[in-house]
């Protein structure tokens, strides 16, 4: 990436450098694996973040039910596609806070033979998260969380 | 991004060791229960509760750093199995540790299980 060159008022500045497409990136197989190394990844991103611990283990704690979900019921279980989560941290008025992705291309719809845990599994996220929308779409699905603002 | 250590292998994320003490069995979990532990905790839990016996199964999570919906719907089917089969689940949970507590709390559901709050008490 180019630097930014330093400047006066009427010298011209290069171009900002591109930015990576989120701060936090995963993009796995959907397999029961996945779930830890994607955990792993979002303790160590918000660790380095100096995030408030049990804030962390909160957004841990969603978005693992969120790729739960995939691992179990996006795909078929003969074909396992990927799941994606990409993260940001976003500094608001009132401190910062996670936005976090967790996208499949899931076109399977399963029966739905295990509905108690399904609707824990999206209490949680609903608890833990300040806002929480799922986009189903016939190429997939996208689950956005947005956790609570955590101070600095 | 910088490269990831080598992912946590299962049984690193997960140990579960059962144990009779007295007319208990004890199953002690550590570490982290999710969609791919899970299953081994089942396993556990149910070859527990189907020891020849009429005493208490004690789940011991007080070692235990990540529950998700996985576990809890592990703990919920035991607690099922074992009111089939007329014995106690007893659940040790260490109310310090808001990874635990959270989730059980959350779904309600530490008000259907038997909870203590250390294995000694369990076991009285």
């Amino acid at each position: 990436m180019a630097e930014p060159s330093t400047h006066e008022d009427d010298r011209p500045v290069s171009d900002p450098p591109t930015p990576p497409p989120a701060d936090v990136m995963a993009a796995l197989p959907a397999v029961p694996e996945s779930a830890s190394v994607v955990r792993q990844r979002l303790r160590r991103w918000m660790g380095d973040l100096g995030w408030p611990a049990d804030a962390r283990e909160d957004v841990v704690m969603a978005v693992n039910e969120a790729v739960a979900n995939v691992i179990e019921h996006a795909y078929p279980p003969a074909a396992p596609g990927q799941v994606r989560v990409y993260g940001w941290a976003v500094t608001r008025n009132d401190g910062r806070t996670a936005v976090v992705t967790v996208t499949d291309d899931g076109r399977w719809r399963p029966e739905r033979r295990d509905r108690a845990n399904r609707g824990r599994g999206l209490l949680l996220m609903d608890v833990l998260m300040a806002q929480l929308m799922i986009e189903p779409t016939d190429r997939g699905t996208s689950v956005i969380m947005v956790s609570p603002a955590a101070g600095p | 991004m910088s490269s990831d250590p080598a992912e946590p292998r299962l049984d690193e994320l997960l140990t579960v060791e059962s144990a009779r003490v007295g007319s208990s069995v004890v199953v002690a979990v550590k570490g982290e229960i999710d969609i791919a532990t899970g299953p081994r905790l089942r396993a556990a839990l149910a070859e527990a509760l189907d020891e020849p016996g009429s005493g208490p199964v004690v789940v011991d999570l007080s070692k235990v750093t990540f529950l998700g919906s996985t576990g809890v719907a592990v703990l919920v089917d035991a607690d099922w199995q074992a009111n089939q089969r007329k014995r106690d689940l007893r659940v040790v949970v260490d109310r310090e540790r808001p990874a635990v507590v959270r989730p059980l709390e959350s779904t309600g559901i530490d008000r259907l299980l038997s909870t203590y709050g250390d294995l000694q008490s369990a076991l009285g």
